[in-house]
C-alpha cells in the first residue's frame, strides 16, 4: 500500500469550468487527490459534487480546465475510456445491470481485461470459458470482499435497496480501479446498512490501498473516514483541509455545516 | 425478462467454476439433450413424422429459428428494436444466390458470404443507434426494410425478377428434397442456437446486456457502447443472412417476395412470445407462431366451408384477427414469453412434490 501523499497526486483538477447553457456549475475548479487517501467532497445541494464527479469520469466535458489522473491527460475522454484507464465510479441513484445476477453484473465489469473475440466467444470451450473462469476468480474475491456470497446468483433487480449499493461497489472493484469515485454510497440507508457500507469502504482502502474519492451527505461518516475534505459551494471550491480544520472552518459553517 | 435461477437438485454441485457454468449440469439434462438430438437425427425415419409437409414445416421453423435469434440477441440482448430483419434476410439471399447462381459458387462458399454480406448492410443501418432508442431506431430499420425491397425491386434486374439457384451438394448427394435437406436445416439452426447461446454467456453477451439495461453505467464500466451496438447489429443480421442463404438453396429459387415487411414484423412477434433475451425462448416462439399460422391455413378453409352464410373470405379472414389476439393475449397474460413459462415448468418438476 502507498502511504497517503506519498507519491504526489494520483489525479490533479485544474481550473475546470462546467456551463449547461447559462448556469455555472462549476467554476474554476482546482483540487488535488493524493494518492491513496480517502477525500470527501462535501456541500450544500446544488453544489457542483456529482457534477465534478460526471465531469472527471468524462460523462460532462468541461469548457475549461484540464484533468490528469496518473500523469495521463483524460480531460473530455468518453466514459469507457476514463474507466480503462484506472477510474471507476458508482451513481448516485444505483445504476445496476438490473436483467444480470449479481456475480454478472461483477463479470460485465471485467469486460476491459477480457480479450476473447467473437469467434472464441462463439465457440466458448477453450480461450473464452478460461478467461471467464479467471475473471471469475477475481469476482469471487470482491463478492467475499463484501459478503455477498448469498446473493451472488441472484437478478439485482430483485435485491433490496442496501444490498444493490453493496453490488455497486462491488461493480466498481471490479474493474481494480486506482481510483473509485463514490456518489453518496450511503442515502437512503438505516444505520446498520451505512455502519456496513463504511466498513467496506475502508477495507477497500486498506486492502487493496485504492484511492477513494466520497462524495456524501452524512457528516459524522465524512469526518469520521475522512483523510481530507473539500467543501464546494454554488460551484466554487470554499475550503480544503484535514476534518478538523473543517469543522472549525466559518465559511463552511456559514454556507453548510451550521452553527453549534 | 427476470430469470427464475437455478437450483440444481440436492446432490448436484459445482465444485469448481467449470462445472458452475456448463450449459448441461446434471446427469439428466444430459440424458434429455441426447434423446432429443437421436429423436430429431431419426424423425425423417419414424413413420407419420416423416410426411414432406411436416419436414417442410419443421425446415421452415430452423431457418426461421436462425433468423429470429439473430432479432433476439440485437432485441432482447442488446435492447434495440429492428423491425426489417427480413430485409436483412433477403441481404444475404440474394447475395449467396447469386453467388451461386451467376459465379457457381456452391452453397458451402457462398453461405459465409451471404451472412457476411448482410451483417455489412446491417451494420451501415446501424449506426443511427448511437443517437436514437426504442421507437426511433424501430423507425431506421423500417426505413431499412423499405430502402433494401426498393433497391432489389428497381435497382437491380435479377433480384426483381427472381431467378434459380442451384440445391446443396455435399459430395455425391443433392440435398433437393425435404427429407434430405431436414439434415442441412436442423445442423445450422443446432450450430447457430449454440453459437448463440455461448455468445450470450461470453463476455459479449453480458456487454450487450448492459447497454439493454443501463448504457450510462454499461459506459462507466468500460463498454464502448457504440461499438457494442454496431456489434450486436452486425450479428443479428449475419444470423438474418445465413437463414437467406438457407431459404434460397432450399427452396431453390431466389425471389422476393420472401422477404416482406409483414415477415419482419412476424419475427417480431416471434421474440415477444418466446421472450425476449432468451435462446429457448426464441425457438418455443417460433414454433409457436409458425404452427399457428400453419393452423390458421388448415383451419380458415374448413370454416369457411361450415359457415357458408358468411361472405367469401371472411373466416380466413378471421384466422389472422385469432393470430394477432393470441399475441395480445401473450402480451397481458405472460409479458416475459414462454421462456419464462419454460423455467416455471422446470422449477416446479425439481421441487415437485415439495412445492413450497
Amino acid at each position: 500500500m502507498t502511504l497517503p501523499g506519498g507519491d504526489g497526486p494520483i489525479l490533479t483538477c485544474e481550473g475546470i469550468g462546467l456551463a449547461f447553457g447559462r448556469v455555472q456549475a462549476l467554476l474554476n475548479m482546482s483540487f488535488d487527490v493524493r494518492r491513496g487517501e480517502i477525500l470527501s467532497i462535501i456541500g450544500p445541494n446544488g453544489a457542483g459534487k456529482t457534477s465534478v464527479v460526471n465531469t472527471i469520469t468524462g460523462f460532462y466535458r468541461p469548457q475549461q480546465g484540464t484533468i490528469r489522473f496518473n500523469g495521463q491527460d483524460i480531460t473530455g475522454l468518453p466514459p469507457h475510456r476514463v474507466a480503462k484507464a484506472g477510474v471507476a465510479r458508482t451513481f448516485q441513484n444505483t445504476e445496476l445491470f438490473a436483467g444480470l445476477t449479481v456475480l454478472d453484473n461483477l463479470l460485465a465489469a471485467r469486460h476491459i481485461f477480457l480479450r476473447s473475440n467473437i469467434l472464441s466467444c462463439a465457440i466458448y470451450l477453450g480461450l473464452a470459458e478460461r478467461e471467464d473462469i479467471r475473471a471469475r476468480q477475481v469476482v469471487e474475491d470482491i463478492i467475499d470482499l463484501l459478503e455477498m456470497e448469498a446473493i451472488r446468483k441472484q437478478e439485482v433487480g430483485t435485491l433490496p435497496y442496501g444490498q444493490r449499493k453493496r453490488v455497486e461497489l462491488g461493480r466498481a472493484l471490479a474493474l481494480e480501479p486506482d481510483l473509485i469515485l463514490l456518489d453518496e454510497p450511503t442515502v437512503g440507508m438505516n444505520l446498520e446498512e451505512k455502519e456496513d457500507m463504511v466498513r467496506f469502504i475502508l477495507d477497500v482502502s486498506e486492502e487493496k490501498g485504492t484511492t477513494i474519492v466520497l462524495v456524501e451527505h452524512d457528516m459524522d461518516i465524512v469526518m469520521d473516514i475522512s483523510d481530507r475534505i473539500v467543501v464546494f459551494d454554488f460551484g466554487v471550491k470554499i475550503a480544503e483541509g484535514p476534518p478538523a480544520e473543517i469543522k472549525k472552518d466559518e465559511r463552511v459553517i456559514r454556507a453548510y455545516l451550521g452553527e453549534g | 425478462m427476470s430469470r427464475i435461477p437455478f437450483y440444481p437438485p440436492s446432490g448436484v454441485y459445482s465444485d469448481s467454476y467449470r462445472k458452475d457454468m456448463r450449459i448441461v449440469k446434471t446427469g439428466k439434462q444430459r440424458l434429455m439433450a441426447i434423446a432429443g438430438l437421436v429423436f430429431l437425427a431419426a424423425l425423417p425415419f419414424i413413420p407419420g413424422l416423416n410426411a414432406p409437409y411436416h419436414l417442410r414445416l419443421l425446415i421452415g421453423i430452423g431457418i426461421a429459428v436462425i433468423v429470429a435469434l439473430g432479432l433476439n440477441i440485437l432485441t432482447g440482448y442488446c435492447g434495440q428494436l429492428n423491425v426489417g430483419q427480413s430485409a436483412f434476410m433477403m441481404v444475404g439471399a440474394f447475395t449467396s444466390g447469386m453467388l451461386n447462381a451467376y459465379w457457381g459458387w456452391p452453397f458451402w462458399a457462398s453461405v459465409i458470404p451471404g451472412g457476411l454480406a448482410a451483417a455489412g448492410v446491417g451494420v451501415i443501418f446501424g449506426i443511427p443507434s448511437v443517437r436514437l432508442k426504442g421507437l426511433y431506431l424501430a423507425l431506421t430499420t423500417l426505413g431499412a426494410q423499405i430502402i433494401l425491397t426498393w433497391i432489389a425491386l428497381y435497382g437491380v434486374t435479377v433480384t426483381s425478377a427472381g431467378f434459380t439457384v442451384e440445391p446443396v451438394r455435399l459430395g455425391g448427394i443433392v440435398f433437393n428434397t425435404p427429407q434430405k435437406f431436414y439434415y442441412v436445416a436442423l445442423a445450422f439452426t443446432l450450430g447457430m442456437a449454440l453459437a448463440a447461446k455461448n455468445l450470450m454467456r461470453s463476455r459479449l453477451g453480458r456487454a450487450f446486456i448492459a447497454i439493454r439495461d443501463n448504457d450510462r453505467a454499461a459506459e462507466g464500466m468500460g463498454i464502448d457502447i457504440f461499438k457494442y451496438k454496431l456489434l450486436a447489429f452486425a450479428i443479428c443480421t449475419f444470423y438474418a443472412g445465413i437463414g437467406g442463404a438457407l431459404l434460397v438453396h432450399y427452396m431453390m429459387w431466389a425471389q422476393l417476395e420472401s422477404f416482406t415487411l409483414q415477415d419482419s414484423v412476424w419475427y417480431v412477434a416471434m421474440i415477444i412470445v418466446g421472450g425476449l433475451g432468451s435462446i429457448e425462448g426464441t425457438i418455443f416462439g417460433v414454433i409457436f407462431i409458425t404452427v399457428l399460422k400453419e393452423l390458421v391455413l388448415v383451419v380458415g378453409p374448413m370454416a369457411q366451408e361450415t359457415l357458408s352464410f358468411l361472405p367469401i373470405g371472411a373466416a380466413s379472414g378471421m384466422m389472422l384477427v385469432f393470430i394477432g389476439s393470441v399475441a395480445i393475449l401473450f402480451g397481458v397474460l405472460e409479458p416475459r414469453g414462454m421462456a419464462h413459462r419454460w423455467s416455471l415448468i422446470k422449477s416446479f418438476y425439481r421441487l415437485w412434490p415439495f412445492g413450497y
